[in-house]
Parts: structure tokens; sequence; C-alpha cells
């Protein structure tokens, strides 16, 4: 196996901690929520111990594809700032490790989640799972801008696959909700690139404002954005959300607009340099812009799954439509 | 305490020979007991809850075909 020469050499042993730090914890609790989001939206009673089993095959599968992406982009992830304390790019687990974790894990969920529930779900998270680890990881990412556009379908499936966890269908609604975290992907990432785009050049990624240069960036973020809002407010009209949602899509869809149409206009990217060391939301003042933008988005989308939660749980009332 | 280290993927992380030896100090050595037995609990752990979930998850959906009585 071929081995980065910008990886260091293994040596504090690894602990458990890290093998728990290769499944991307933080990025499991979005899929679980959006994978919840789509069992229940469902609508379909299934037993609760046989839920919380999908969802579980759900998190580990997401937590899989974690693994194999973090083997392979490790010597992506040791030169950058975001990335480079990762558990094998910091040399405290073995690629090879991480790369049976991963492919161990990924067997166990997809086998568990069809023995649980249905072959559709269980084929959807494999498709899932080789479309992060493969056809992203592998391939979209270090060759073209468009990487997080088309891998977004990866990081956009959970919520699919718990409905079809729950029914053994993927209806049109169990799509919406696919295409609206699919639409959410590029303004998220782009703004979050802007002010880290020196990382990306560094090792090689060409992100967004790598290749096409930040002015292109924050365009296409008003443009997606222009498209994403619209699309989050269509499930209040296909019987999938209710008269909250539809307040909430609105009311944070005009606040996205606004924070995308102020990214548009600074200089957000322009000069390098322009994060601090303080963590990923520490940025100087031309690039606050592309920061609130990126905050505000991981917040709208967590108000959005949360509203179509609540609704299906407190019965609230809906506007009718589809189901 | 004397580890041998012959994997040739080991070797080719550590740079280091396939025949080549790494000397751990007293405390590198129990760090990495500490570290390992940390590992196979965990694995071992998990296992089990791979068992007994395939255990509830066989009983429920049996149960869901046993007509009631």
């Amino acid at each position: 196996m071929a081995i980065s020469p910008a990886l260091p050499a293994q040596r504090a042993p690894a602990r458990w901690q890290d093998f728990v730090q290769l499944l991307k914890p933080r990025v499991m609790s979005l899929v679980v929520f959006t994978a919840i989001t789509g069992l229940v939206c469902s609508g379909q009673s299934i037993h609760p111990v046989l839920a919380a089993v999908a969802i579980l095959c759900i998190a580990v599968g997401a937590g899989a594809s974690g693994a194999l992406n973090m083997w392979y982009d490790a010597d992506i992830d040791a030169k950058m700032r975001r990335t480079r304390a990762r558990p094998v790019a910091a040399g405290r687990v073995q690629g090879a490790d991480a790369l049976a974790l991963g492919v161990v894990l990924s067997l166990f969920s997809i086998m568990l989640l069809g023995m649980t529930t249905n072959w559709l779900a269980a084929g959807l998270l494999a498709f899932t799972i080789l479309f992060y680890a493969v056809v992203y990881t592998m391939w979209l990412k270090r060759s073209t801008p468009q990487n997080i556009v088309i891998g977004g379908l990866a990081g956009a499936l959970p919520p699919v696959i718990g409905w079809a966890a729950a029914t053994g269908t993927v209806p049109f609604n169990a799509w919406l909700l696919c295409a609206i975290i699919f639409m959410w992907t590029p303004p998220h990432f782009w703004a979050l690139s802007l002010y880290t785009s020196e990382d990306y050049e560094k090792a090689g990624v060409p992100m967004m404002p790598v290749t096409a240069g930040a002015a292109s960036t924050r365009r296409q973020i008003l443009i997606y954005s222009l498209l994403f809002v619209p699309l989050c407010i269509v499930p209040a009209f296909t019987g999938l959300g209710g008269v909250s949602y539809l307040v909430v899509a609105a009311a944070g869809g005009l606040v996205f607009l606004l924070l995308a149409w102020r990214v548009f206009r600074s200089q957000a990217g322009d000069k390098v340099g322009e994060r601090n060391d303080d963590g990923l939301y520490d940025v100087k003042a031309t690039s606050r812009d592309a920061r609130n933008l990126f905050a505000f988005s991981i917040l709208y989308l967590t108000l959005l799954f949360a509203t179509l939660l609540a609704e299906r749980v407190f019965k609230l009332p809906g506007l009718g439509g589809l189901t | 305490m004397t580890e041998s280290v012959t994997e040739p993927d080991l070797a080719e992380e550590t740079a280091l020979a396939p025949d080549e030896t790494v000397r751990l100090s007293r405390e590198e050595y129990l760090a990495h007991f500490e570290a390992k037995r940390g590992r196979n609990i965990a694995l071992a752990l998990g296992l089990a809850a791979f068992m007994v979930i395939v255990f509830v998850v066989t009983i429920v959906r049996l149960g869901a075909n046993v007509p009631s009585a």
C-alpha cells in the first residue's frame, strides 16, 4: 500500500477514542438527525427497536465511509489545518487499520440494515457508502471543482434511507428531502472554502475558489442560494411540511438569501490568510459574510428538519398535498 | 522491552527496515499496553452489542409473524 511521504511516522499508540474519531462523530450526528426525519416523516409505523437499529445502521454506515475517507485522504488531511489532527493524518492510526475498520463496518451495517428492515434501504446505504468513498473521495475530490456539488449526494441520501427503512419505498417527498440537502451543500461548503481556500490550494484540492477564483465562487453561491431557498418552500405544498414549516422555511430562507447576497457583494476569499487560528469561525473582517453564511446554513438546515420532525411528532396542522 | 516490527506496511510507515526493532521505554510500553487493552475492551463491547442487536431483532421480527392468541 502506498503511503504518502507527508504522513508522520506512528508514535503514540492508537487508543479506542482514535477509532471513534475515524467515524467522524459530528457528521454522523447530522446523518442520524436527517435519517430520523426521513423515517418519521414517512408516516409508517415501525417497531421502535427496528427503527432504532435502522438509524444505528445508517449512522455506522456513515461512520464507515468517514473512516474510508480518512484512510484515502490522509495525505491531503495532513496538509490542511482543519484536518491535520485527524487520526490517520496525525499518525495515531495506521492507514490499513482505518481501511479495515471502514470495510468491516460497511459490511456489518449494510447486512444488518437489510435483515432488520428491507433490502431497498440496505442497497441505498451501500450506494451511499460507495458513492462517498469511491466516487467522491477517490475521484471527484481531487479532479474537479464540482466535487462537493456531485459528492453532496452522499450527504443528502440519509433521509431517503430512513424513509425506505420504514416503508420499503422512496416516494417524491423522500427525494424532496434529499434535494434540499443536495442544493444546500454547495453554498454551505463554498462559503467555508472562501476563507479556507489557502489550505485547499496547499493540499492540491481543486475547490471552487482555488480553480475559478473567489468572485466566481461568490456568484455561484448566490445562484445556488436562489435555487435552494424556493426548493425549501416546496414541502409545505406536497404534504410533507405544514404551516410551521412554511413559516420557518420562508423566514429562514429570506435570511439565507440576504446573507448570500452579502457574500456576493463582499470581498471574501480575495485575499489569502483570512482565517485566524481559533477554530472554524474566527475569521478576518473581509470574510465575516462568508463565515456568517456558513454558520447560518447549518442552523437553517437544522431548523427545517427539526420543524418537519416537530410537526409529525406533535401532529401540527398541514396545508394538504401529496401525502 | 523490545518489540519486533516485521510487517512491510508498518516498516514503511515508521521508516524502519523489516528486520529492525524498536526499543520502548517503560512509560512507552505502559502507554502501548493501556491503549491495546482499551482497544480490546472496546472491540469486545462492540461485538457483544452486535450479538444482542441481532438477537433482539430476530425476536422482534419473529414476533411480528406470530399470530396473537
